[in-house]
């Protein structure tokens, strides 16, 4: 083999590894700052309240905006997708991507004194909506969340968030 | 375009392609102009967190568009016969592209294609008659044969070519109200479809003795 070849060969090796390198460090610091804003939350909220402190209990209007944010977050990725560049002369699939919508439903004529606030988040993609039953404990602010035929956290059900591409 | 030769609206057919050419490495710089994160790699999931898939897929955009820039002058005979120095260079830069960059990495892709096992198939195919065919041309010009030369580049660009030709079919097809899936399915086999039928009736004509080439030194790569 010539040098007219050994030398195109090694730079496409040496670019190639290089890029490899330069991506697995880019991915690395991406995923170090990427810690999702829900596991926080979650975090944050999860304590168990001290029994000598009094009980510093959840609104109403605070639950709902938990909720909001938290349908926001579950609807994040399918917005991400339906925001993200794209001309209609390249491989990407050409349909448009169905708006997400998501809607809050509290449960009316419950006793200031309850500490649950049962709500309903009703998602909205295009096709037929899909409710999903939560559960707010007003004292410890722990959302749980019916899907899939059983409870789940807020990161559980973080984690089946909808993808709008039925083919990869 | 020595695919169009003497054949009815040559010029038009030229500029069509070329202009096709263009929009692909117009639309490839979407992928490095830093903001969002463009659709077709979100359709990709988490191969997107595979620093390996990655480098592959850049690396392919990068010899491919460099293979599409670099190649379509050559498929002009007249501008070969006129410029045959810049016919060698930008033939060495096409041939490197295409064999260490484009096509390697085009297979490894096709791995994970969308689409499925059909499209998976689709894409190795080319990207093996790619390479394959690339690399006949390089034998055949250090061995000085022009005609197997130019038989084999006629058919690499004509791979090269299936990208753009892929872009019309899935356009055509999205307006016609197929569903996605089923489109990229199709127009990639169209695509190939047209990529071999573009050469080898390009080939016919000059077997017949229709289309006049370049004098023999042109294509000589040094």
């Amino acid at each position: 083999m010539n040098r007219s070849f050994i030398l195109p060969v090694f730079c496409a090796v040496l670019a190639f590894v290089a890029l490899s390198v330069a991506f697995r460090g880019a991915i690395g610091r991406e995923s170090v700052y990427n810690i999702p804003q829900s596991a926080i939350n979650e975090s944050r909220t999860s304590t168990i309240p001290n029994a000598a402190a009094p009980i510093d209990l959840l609104t109403v209007a605070d639950a709902e905006k938990i909720l909001g944010t938290l349908a926001d977050e579950f609807t994040r990725p399918w917005r991400k997708v339906q925001s993200a560049p794209r001309l209609i002369y390249s491989r990407a699939a050409p349909r448009p991507i169905p708006t997400i919508e998501s809607k809050i439903e509290l449960a009316k004529g419950g006793d200031a004194r309850d500490m649950l606030v049962l709500a309903t988040i009703t998602i909205h993609n295009g096709e037929h909506p899909d409710a999903f039953p939560c559960v707010i404990d007003r004292s410890t602010k722990q959302v749980r969340l019916y899907a899939a035929g059983q409870w789940q956290t807020q990161s559980e059900w973080l984690a089946t968030a909808p993808s709008p591409f039925g083919i990869r | 375009m020595i695919y169009f030769a003497k054949v009815r609206g040559t010029a038009i057919l030229s500029a069509i392609t070329a202009l096709a050419c263009c929009l692909i490495l117009v639309g490839n710089a979407i992928y490095f102009s830093g903001g969002e994160q463009p659709r077709f790699l979100m359709e990709k999931g988490d191969w997107t967190r595979n620093p390996w898939w990655l480098a592959t897929f850049y690396f392919h955009i990068v010899g491919a568009s460099v293979s599409l820039a670099a190649g379509t002058p050559l498929m002009f005979p007249a501008w070969t016969r006129k410029h045959p120095v810049w016919h060698r260079r930008l033939g060495y830069i096409y041939f490197h592209a295409v064999l260490w960059m484009a096509a390697p990495t085009g297979l490894v892709l096709a791995v994970t294609a969308k689409g499925g096992p059909l499209s998976t198939a689709g894409f190795v195919l080319a990207g093996i008659l790619w390479w394959q065919t690339t690399w006949a041309g390089h034998q055949a010009i250090q061995r000085r044969d022009l005609p197997a030369h130019v038989r084999a580049m006629v058919r690499s660009f004509a791979w090269a070519l299936s990208a753009p030709a892929f872009r019309v079919f899935q356009s055509a097809l999205y307006v016609g109200g197929l569903d996605d899936e089923s489109n990229y399915v199709a127009s990639l086999w169209l695509s190939i479809a047209a990529s071999v039928w573009l050469a080898e009736s390009c080939l016919i004509r000059i077997r017949r003795g229709n289309v006049k080439l370049a004098p023999s030194s042109a294509g000589v790569m040094s």
